[in-house]
């Protein structure tokens, strides 16, 4: 029989086969299983738009899980978590088609892998006509952890000398984990209210919306609001004609636009959104109500709990030393070593002036 | 007791007497490798050949020995040079022996007992160290490459219909080029390559007969295992290939292909896709605007499939139809995928992508492969992600969006249509919305249109996305995936009947309305493949009408994967290009690639070089220089100068037998390139030792004739004096300042320029003044001060400030040539303007110094940049001008004048009467001088070569 009729659950097994993923007879689709098929598409699409990368994937899952809107939702998210941990590169002003018309794209990272602190690597990057770059010796052995990919060493191996071998791109951690220039809130709010000063009028800027500091800093959905009579600064979003809205620092005179800044700035390789979050964090620490974290400490280490996102450069430490831990009503979480604790403690004070929440 | 050396020649004699009689069935030939040896009987024949050198006896009773001897060498051959390791570690040969008896030895060994014999063309070339290298079977410097090769190759391997040991040898020899040249030397071997690689990776016996001694076999196998990384790559490859080519029906991993689907369902006589079709799609490029991008495939496939295509790809430019005239770079389609924006439409009736340069076998699948589907209307179906991509079947379903797109204007009355913006020139535009329900009288008009309506079965992929899928019916797959497919209609329906290709039909009851079935296909053969949906609407087996209603296709496009490739930045957001495509190590390292990054604003790349001996050992790891993304060839040629420049780097290239260039951005990824010296059968090699520079002649043409050599002093470049062969065969120190050496053996020929660390007379003696009052003394032709300015200007260079000094004599030598053929006071007026390119004054003199009507000298100077558009275009541009101001009518003598101009060696090149063109073109002073008018202000404007002497237009 060439044509065989297939259960949906039949499908979704093939599908993690053909990923390189264990089998999983219970038809659900966890989170290495929206991993693996993003880093497929994008292997097959990049470069492309996120909106492109999700809508391929979620195609292709019509009518095989019972999960409605929720796979959408999963899927956004796992593809940002891809950002993070580097899969995937969202590259802005850069030129795919036409040399004179910079964009920003999601690009496939190529195999690359980062040595963690406890001698294990986190893998990272796609190819396009391969499940994985690695041989089957080496993939079989690969731990998921959420949406990430890491490999430990055998005893005696050192694994980043056969990862080299075979031509997967050693990344160093200062160069994977690079950051924006150390700065206090105070610098980087005073440098970012200069260059809105030096900004031309914007004109009208229609169905803006805009982070309100006056609301709690631990809600972060609820900051959101579309301006009414409020004057001042503000990290807003402006809606374009098509693609997701503009991030962007404006200046407010009774609810009205009188400038708009556009994130990311000219010539800097943070995300719009990294350079707004990161600012918010600086004017939310200036007005006295600095955005928290909240640390539970479990065995070997704590989970930091955070309520608002960071900047990608962030969270990408924590991707390295730590692990993505199951979220307790917070937005995310981490699970971070003891021996780091202290370390990574001190990091969200000092670069993002994040105080500790005490439950 | 050792045994001596006569009864070491009696067993080698017995062992090669009995193997080629058991060998003599299969006609399989017999390498002096498989001696059978041990490596202390290695040792101890080792001990007696050279106790016999040092003895004066006869060496040819013991030919036989010799040739295990000499092949020993062979396999730790290291791809650099053979004779001086061998001599070195037999003392007494140079004296004792003669190449040429070794040679002969192993013709003796060839004919008793149907040994090998070298083939292709390095044997020809390298006729005598072929012979020792060849009966090595895979030196060891070639081993892990060979692993490495096999182990990207493990999709074809495994899907051979054949696997012969031909098959499997030319599968290699095709597919492996990105390996080293002497790699590919290797494999040109087809059947040989074949064998070797049958019995790695099976241990299988070839029609009960071992290809390869067994004890020799497993010295292989052992060798190659202890190269890094090879164990795990011959590992992985043989899980994917060892049952396979052992002739089981398995294809990949245990599932297994139903033979008679196999045979009978793919398309009778349908080609292999070529994986080159463009894909059209639209972006929005304003609110009610759009741009039309076209996605060319990566045509890496194509070059895998068709030998000698790779060559031309990687060394020709081609050009996108609608996308303006810019010549992209050779190699530019051999990297990834690429898009490129058309602001012109091209309509269907061209190829989309050109090449320069003709190509039968490519023009042919470009004519057919890349043109748009017949027009005059295009669909493209708007996605949740708002591109839109063709729709090639033309099929619109209700509740969906569409662009169409027309060469004709949009008949009006259609209230679906709402004209839209296109930045496209040649083609209209209108947005087609479907409305969920659609009467007859619609559904006739969008007939009128073009168009067909879908209603009731939906197919699609399922579980994992399918490359290329537009949606309505086209799908590309990889040999080693399952397709899974769900099914779904909108109007009751009984059961589908699927169908692949011309197999059976299979019936799958269909559930209720909105819900789907899943099918799964077999893992598919390469090739294209149809899937057919029919559905049937009552239990009584009542079938719809025939009609997109009541039908759905899908075309499976099945190609085997493209293995990874370390080095290569497929989408990682780095656009790199290099010209030429993969220079030799000698090329780079006289500056003479021109490297460009476009990549994201805010990163930084790091271009560096490796370079290493002949047995891999690392000399230098070196950055050039880390630049800020883009990087221009203006900022590459700064960092790179600076480089070349650092004495330390250029004592150590003479070291280097290859090396490595890469650019490493980080997680954008990593491009690298293999660097090997172009190893020429006669060549120069230059040493420095404490300060003094020897050159010593390499002569492994094994011609009976000696090499003619000679050499030019940098002080007079024109007069050659003859160099004795005997001393350049044992090394010449290379008296200050230096000067050009060459070597010519029958048809082969090298050229050096060395420069010499000494400088005398102080920091005057840094700049030589060429003398070259020869030229005129001598009365040398115009055609032969061309071969000189050849003979200079292609030589690679060694030693401190060479480029520099290098470049005055060819500058003098063409300041020279056009001075005899533009004019004495011309050339004073070039060599002014060239000292101060600045000066408005000297540009001025220039341009009144070129002749002719005021107006033709004074349009060459506004227009020059035209030039720039490339070779065709700036060759019409000057000949429009030429013959407009009455210079000259012929454009044939236009093109011939701006070569001169621009890059004169190049004409030597050519099959043309050069002789009589040079003659021709004196008498046309005004047309040579404003070639030379216009290649000077775009050499000035752009840095050109020969320090700005010459522009950079590519011919």
């Amino acid at each position: 029989m060439v044509i065989t009729e297939v259960s949906a659950n039949d499908v979704l097994r093939l599908c993690r086969g053909a990923l390189g993923l264990s089998d999983s007879s219970d038809g659900t689709i966890d989170d290495a299983f929206l991993a693996a098929s993003l880093r497929r598409a994008a292997g097959i699409l990049c470069p492309c738009s996120s909106s492109t990368l999700i809508g391929a994937v979620l195609d292709s899952l019509n009518y095989l899980s019972a999960e409605k809107g929720g796979i959408a939702e999963r899927l956004a998210a796992a593809a940002e978590t891809l950002v993070i941990g580097g899969d995937l590169l969202e590259l802005n002003q850069v030129t795919v088609d036409d040399p004179a018309v910079k964009g920003t794209w999601l690009f496939a990272a190529p195999p690359s892998f980062v040595e963690r602190p406890d001698g294990s690597v986190f893998i990272i990057g796609t190819v396009p006509d391969e499940a994985t770059p690695l041989p089957a010796s080496l993939s079989a052995r690969i731990v998921y952890e959420g949406f990430a990919r890491a490999l430990s060493p055998l005893p005696s191996e050192n694994i980043p000398s056969v990862l080299r071998g075979l031509g997967l791109l050693e990344l160093s951690k200062s160069a994977w984990l690079k950051a924006p220039k150390p700065e206090s809130a105070t610098e980087l709010r005073d440098s970012m209210l200069r260059r809105l000063s030096e900004q031309p009028p914007s004109g009208t800027v229609p169905d803006l919306s805009i982070l309100d500091p006056g609301r709690n800093v631990d809600y972060y959905g609820g900051r959101w609001i579309n301006p009414t009579n409020e004057s001042g600064n503000y990290v807003g979003r402006r809606p374009q004609a098509y693609g997701a809205p503009l991030w962007g620092f404006a200046s407010l005179v009774d609810g009205r636009v009188g400038k708009f800044m556009d994130f990311p700035l000219k010539g800097t390789r943070w995300r719009g959104c990294d350079a707004a979050w990161h600012l918010q964090m600086a004017i939310d620490h200036g007005r006295g109500t600095p955005q928290r974290y909240r640390r539970r400490l479990t065995a070997g280490g704590a989970c930091l709990d955070f309520f608002s996102p960071l900047p990608l450069w962030a969270q990408r430490r924590f991707v390295v030393l730590g692990r993505p831990a199951l979220r307790e009503q917070c937005m995310f979480s981490y699970w971070i070593p003891e021996r780091e604790l202290a370390t990574e403690e001190n990091f969200l004070r000092d670069r993002l002036w994040l105080v500790r929440r005490e439950d | 007791m050792p045994i001596p050396l006569h009864e070491w020649q009696q067993r080698l004699e017995r062992h090669f007497s009995q193997l080629a009689s058991e060998r003599s069935a299969s006609g399989l030939p017999l390498f002096a490798l498989e001696h059978g040896l041990t490596e202390d009987e290695l040792e101890e024949i080792g001990g007696l050949l050279r106790s016999r050198l040092a003895g004066d006896f006869h060496l040819g009773s013991q030919w036989l020995v010799w040739v295990v001897y000499a092949t020993e060498f062979g396999y730790d051959y290291y791809g650099d040079e053979y004779w001086p390791s061998f001599e070195e570690r037999t003392p007494g040969w140079r004296e004792r022996g003669t190449r040429e008896q070794l040679r002969n030895w192993f013709s003796k060994f060839q004919a008793t007992y149907h040994g090998v014999k070298p083939s292709g063309q390095w044997a020809g070339h390298f006729s005598i160290i072929a012979w020792p290298i060849t009966h090595a079977i895979l030196p060891r410097y070639l081993q892990g490459q060979l692993a490495k090769t096999l182990y990207d190759l493990r999709y074809r391997l495994a899907r051979l219909e054949n696997p012969s040991a031909e098959a499997v040898g030319q599968l290699l020899a095709t597919n492996a080029w990105d390996a080293s040249s002497r790699f590919r030397v290797f494999l040109e071997q087809e059947e040989l390559a074949g064998r070797i690689v049958l019995a790695l990776l099976t241990d299988r016996e070839l029609e009960g007969q071992s290809p390869i001694y067994p004890p020799t076999l497993r010295r292989l196998v052992s060798d190659l295992e202890e190269v890094q990384n090879a164990r795990e790559w011959l590992k992985e490859t043989r899980r994917f290939v060892a049952d396979r080519l052992k002739g089981t029906a398995a294809t990949h991993v245990g599932t297994s292909v139903d033979s008679e689907f196999r045979h009978s369902e793919v398309k009778e006589n349908a080609p292999a896709p070529s994986g080159i079709r463009p894909s059209l799609v639209l972006r929005r490029s304003g609110t009610s605007t759009w741009s039309v991008v076209l996605e060319i495939p990566s045509f890496a496939g194509l070059a895998r499939l068709y030998p000698g295509l790779r060559a031309f790809l990687k060394t020709t430019r081609c050009r996108v139809a609608g996308a303006g005239d810019t010549w992209l770079p050779a190699g530019w389609l051999l990297s990834s995928a690429q898009r490129r924006l058309l602001k012109s439409w091209p309509g269907a009736n061209a190829p989309l992508v050109t090449f320069e340069r003709p190509n039968g076998t490519l023009d042919q699948l470009l004519n057919s492969e890349t043109r748009l589907s017949g027009g005059p209307i295009w669909l493209c179906r708007v996605g949740a992600d708002g591109l839109a991509w063709e729709i090639a079947g033309r099929i619109v379903r209700p509740g969906r969006k569409y662009v169409l797109l027309s060469e004709v204007d949009f008949p009006h009355g259609y209230r679906f249509l709402a004209p839209c913006g296109l930045d496209c020139e040649g083609i209209n535009a209108a947005v087609l919305s479907i409305p969920d329900a659609i009467s007859s009288h619609d559904e006739n008009g969008l007939r009128q249109l073009g168009l067909q309506v879908a209603r009731t079965v939906r197919l699609w992929p399922a579980g994992l996305l399918a490359r290329g899928w537009d949606g309505e019916g086209h799908s590309e797959w990889l040999t080693t995936e399952t397709p899974c497919f769900g099914i779904v209609h909108d109007h009751p329906l009984h059961t589908y009947g699927l169908r692949l290709n011309n197999g059976a039909e299979t019936l799958v009851e269909a559930r209720q309305v909105g819900s789907p079935v899943f099918v799964k296909l077999p893992q598919l053969p390469v090739g294209t493949h149809t899937l057919s949906v029919r559905a049937t609407r009552h239990s009584d087996g009542a079938v719809m009408p025939p009609s997109p209603m009541a039908e759905g296709v899908v075309t499976l496009e099945v190609r085997e994967p493209e293995p990874w490739v370390p080095g290569t930045t497929s989408h990682a957001g780095l656009a790199i290009s290099l010209d030429p495509y993969d220079p030799s190590l000698d090329t780079f390292w006289e500056g003479d690639v021109e490297v460009s990054i476009l990549g994201p604003a805010g990163h930084h790349v790091t271009c560096s070089v490796t370079l290493a001996t002949a047995n891999g050992k690392p000399l230098l790891s070196e950055v050039i220089g880390t630049f800020e993304l883009p990087v221009t060839t203006e900022d590459w040629r700064k960092k790179l100068s600076q480089f070349l420049n650092n004495e330390r780097h250029t004592w150590t290239y003479l070291e280097a037998s290859s090396g490595k260039f890469s650019i490493r951005a980080d997680e954008l990824g990593e491009y690298a390139l293999r660097l090997e010296r172009d190893v020429k059968p006669v060549r120069w090699i230059c040493r420095s030792h404490h300060g003094v520079m020897t050159v010593r002649l390499v002569d492994d043409t094994g011609n009976n004739e000696a090499a003619h050599c000679r050499f030019f002093s940098l002080p007079h470049p024109t007069d050659p004096v003859n160099l004795d062969t005997e001393n350049a065969l044992a090394g010449l120190q290379v008296q200050p300042p230096g000067g050009l050496f060459e070597a010519k053996n029958g048809d082969f020929f090298d050229a050096m320029v060395v420069s010499t660390p000494q400088i005398e007379g102080g920091l005057k003696g840094l700049v030589i003044d060429p003398d070259l009052r020869d030229l005129d003394n001598r009365a040398i032709p115009d055609i032969d001060v061309l071969k000189l300015v050849r003979s200079w200007s292609e030589a690679h260079c060694v030693g401190p400030l060479v480029n520099m000094r290098r470049s005055r004599i060819v500058n003098r030598l063409l300041n020279h040539l056009y001075s005899r053929l533009c004019g004495a006071r011309w050339a004073e007026a070039e060599a002014s303007y060239l000292s101060n390119s600045d000066s408005g004054f000297a540009s001025q003199q220039l341009q009144r110094m070129v002749g002719g009507l005021p107006g033709f000298s004074a349009i060459l100077r506004r227009d020059y940049e035209r030039m720039h558009a490339g070779a065709d275009l700036g060759t019409q541009w000057f000949a429009e001008v030429a013959g407009r101001y009455q210079v000259c009518s012929e454009k044939g003598l236009c093109e011939f004048a701006l070569q001169l101009a621009s890059h004169p060696v190049n004409l030597l090149l050519l099959p043309i009467p050069i002789d009589g063109l040079l003659l021709e073109i004196k008498e046309k002073g005004v047309l040579l001088r404003g070639a030379r008018f216009v290649a000077l202000l775009s050499a000035t404007n752009r840095p050109g070569l020969a320090d700005g002497t010459l522009p950079r237009w590519k011919w």
